[in-house]
């Protein structure tokens, strides 16, 4: 094996040492801002966990390790879902997590349903005065809720629904349509255009293009659309104070008024566990969803 | 253009249509109609004493009005649409005037009367002077809740609140012209001057800050690091939390005597200070790095987006030619995510103009009045008995969102995809 073209010496790109300077460095950059991100959930848990003595006299960044007698760990999470007070109301935290999910499922399906037929319309069917109404449209959703908060609540009253569930959900669909639509409109347009011309050609006509060719072609988006807007509904509170009246209130609003509504001794522990209670369900939606969500956002903001 | 011409355009793309009248008969006709269905619209005239001539004489001047505004009612569907959508409101203004709130509750029947009212008066103006709404109806159709949202929800609400801001309404919404005195009285509040300099800190800084972090957050992100996922996951998951949970926990880390100040000063710091949530100055700090908290991640995940989008082929070119990787960023790439920059900047800061949740969560506009925030002052003005007041306030955040809006939306979501 001695022919001159066999030679010794190496070729190509410099084999990576185990430990370069750059990597270190981005590495440490990134897990540092990483721990800063987690801090406040990991000193919030701690909290949720401890009892008020220790909460007073010992440090936020320790959790507890032992409990007096009769004191256990999971009391103020028991007392936040079934027993905390705000005025002289005093069920927890629970009935609102029902309110919650009764104010989100249907406003997740009806605004959804609308903005996937709206945004088909719009993308494949553009009719005149089509772009106006839409330039509206996403003008009208960054534009402040408090502008329109007083007249939607005399709409409310004159349909009868105000101070009920009824008056939330309806909110939340008028609200949630121009993000919704963007999304769906930018999608359809995505498609190959050549898929709803050989429908049109084949006979079909809108209902039947929308129903048999592009809602199963529209599940990625959906699903998208459907975490936006479970997360986006649940964590509302401005529509919940204003228009769902007391014993309605979603959960945000009634955490809030464990903060603000206390009686006598603060029991912090108590309160940051409602506050895990109230932030578990978009968490776990995200944490589950984590790749739609990102994607979601992305296709809403960056294709506009 | 010749009869014939006329003729033959006319045949090949225009359903035939009656031709009795002149334009300016039509368009004076639908204009009429228009001004009386914008006065019903904001003085709920003549809605208010509902009896049993007005569906009557309404009905009736419908049937007049498409005839001179020239419907084409050849079609038997669309007679059928018509004659239903009036016998629909009329069933509607008969339910609320006899039933009594018997069937269905006395608001209700009123409001889909008025509405059916409404919706019948658009349509015949819009058969005027679009001339067209039935083109293409099945499109229309389904779009009917979308314009009902935007004629209703978003420009009728946004001309009531401009409208009543004039008005000295106090308890009750109740019309009495008043000019400016409302815009005075505003603009000469101590509160509403505290509010403005406070969304605009909370603007500058929260932006910026959210842009500089993200941007460099997606920059370490791309060097093809191991665990992304895991690392985005980490950096987003603030964004899916309400602003209510995130200002409380932060409330908890800020507190004084429970949280940040006196854990370092248990740890040995015994001089260490943080309490800027107690601060009259510095309060607004506070809101903003609990915000920073929660969006930074967002616009991380844009800008990752956003690099990911550039073509492969530009790093190879700018290492070929020796440039180094930051000077690569800073000169090459930044300029080429131009637009995902403006995008995101215009999302950062339409949510930062609009803060409220974490304001109220965070501080409640405290200590005293020194973090309130413009939404916070509207809310407190509506539902506390003022409010023109309060709608004052709103004007002037619509104005200012709708200045600074409206073009960027043209270009951005409107005349840009028509150019793609």
């Amino acid at each position: 094996m001695s022919s001159p073209s066999t030679n010794i010496e190496p070729t190509g790109p410099r084999p990576h040492p185990w430990l370069e300077w750059d990597r270190v460095v981005v590495y440490a950059f990134l897990t540092l801002t990483a721990l800063y991100f987690l801090a406040p959930l990991y000193i919030v848990i701690i909290t949720s966990f401890k009892d008020l003595d220790h909460i007073r006299d010992g440090n936020i960044f320790w959790p507890q390790t032992a409990y007096p007698d009769g004191v256990h760990f999971y009391d103020p999470w028991r007392r936040a879902w079934w027993e905390v007070c705000t005025g002289l109301e005093c069920h927890g935290i629970s009935p609102n997590f029902w309110n919650s999910v009764k104010v989100t499922v249907p406003s997740v399906i009806v605004s959804v349903a609308v903005a996937l037929t709206t945004g088909y319309a719009l993308s494949n069917w553009p009719f005149k005065m089509s772009e106006a109404f839409f330039t509206v449209l996403i003008v009208g959703s960054f534009v402040p809720y408090q502008v329109m908060l007083y007249p939607m609540v005399l709409l409310t009253k004159n349909m009868g629904i105000y101070s009920t569930l009824t008056a939330v959900i309806f909110v939340h669909t008028v609200f949630g349509l121009p993000f919704l639509t963007l999304l769906f409109r930018n999608y359809f347009a995505s498609l190959p255009v050549e898929l709803f011309k050989a429908a049109r050609v084949d006979g079909a006509g809108f209902w039947r293009i929308l129903i048999q060719i592009f809602v199963p072609m529209s599940l990625p988006i959906l699903t998208v659309a459907v975490i936006l807007q479970v997360t986006g509904i649940w964590n509302d509170f401005l529509f919940g104070v204003v228009f769902a009246g007391l014993p309605n209130y979603p959960m945000t609003v009634k955490l809030n008024n464990i903060f603000t509504s206390s009686f006598g001794v603060k029991e912090y522990n108590v309160e940051m566990a409602a506050t895990i209670l109230t932030g578990a369900v978009p968490l776990l939606i995200y944490f589950l969803s984590g790749r739609y969500f990102v994607r979601g956002i992305a296709a809403g903001a960056v294709k506009g | 253009m010749t009869t014939f011409d006329t003729a033959l355009v006319g045949a090949s793309s225009q359903p035939p249509h009656f031709q009795q009248f002149s334009n300016l008969v039509r368009y004076g006709v639908a204009g009429l109609m228009a001004v009386i269905g914008a006065l019903a619209l904001i003085f709920d005239f003549p809605f208010a004493q509902l009896g049993v001539f007005q569906p009557m004489m309404y009905a009736l001047g419908l049937v007049v009005v498409c005839l001179v505004i020239d419907v084409p009612f050849r079609k038997l569907n669309y007679q059928l649409g018509m004659i239903g959508v009036y016998l629909f409101g009329a069933a509607a203004a008969w339910v609320a005037w006899y039933s009594g709130g018997n069937w269905l509750s006395q608001d209700a029947a009123d409001f889909i009367w008025k509405v059916t009212a409404l919706f019948s008066f658009l349509f015949t103006i819009a058969a005027g002077v679009w001339n067209a709404p039935f083109k293409n109806f099945a499109a229309k159709t389904a779009a009917i809740p979308m314009m009902y949202i935007v004629l209703f929800a978003f420009i009728g609400c946004s001309l009531w609140t401009v409208l009543y801001s004039t008005s000295d309404a106090r308890i009750y919404p109740l019309y009495t012209y008043v000019g400016l005195k409302q815009y005075y009285r505003l603009f000469g509040a101590e509160i509403w001057h505290i509010a403005v300099k406070n969304v605009l800190i909370y603007i500058a800084l929260s932006t910026t800050g959210a842009m500089v972090a993200g941007f460099l957050l997606a920059v370490f992100m791309d060097q093809k690091i191991r665990l992304e996922g895991l690392f985005r996951t980490i950096y987003l998951y603030p964004f899916a939390l309400s602003f209510i949970v995130t200002g409380h926990v932060w409330a908890w880390i800020f507190s004084p005597e429970y949280g940040l100040e006196k854990s370092v000063r248990q740890l040995g710091w015994t001089t260490f200070s943080f309490d800027w949530i107690a601060n009259n100055d510095m309060a607004i700090y506070c809101v903003i790095i609990a915000g920073l908290w929660q969006g930074t991640g967002l616009v991380m995940a844009l800008m990752l987006a956003g690099l990911r989008g550039i073509d492969e082929e530009v790093w190879k070119a700018a290492r070929v030619d020796g440039i180094p990787k930051w000077r690569t960023y800073i000169s090459i790439v930044i300029p080429m995510m131009r637009p995902v920059l403006i995008t995101t900047l215009v999302f950062v800061a339409a949510g930062a103009f609009r803060v409220y949740d974490i304001v109220v969560a965070l501080t409640d506009g405290g200590p005293g009045i020194s973090t309130t925030v413009p939404s916070q002052y509207v809310y407190k003005y509506l539902f506390s008995g003022n409010i023109g007041q309060g709608l004052a306030a709103a004007t002037t955040m619509l104005v200012v969102s709708a200045v600074i809006l409206i073009p960027w939306v043209y270009v951005e979501f409107v005349k840009g995809k028509q150019i793609r």
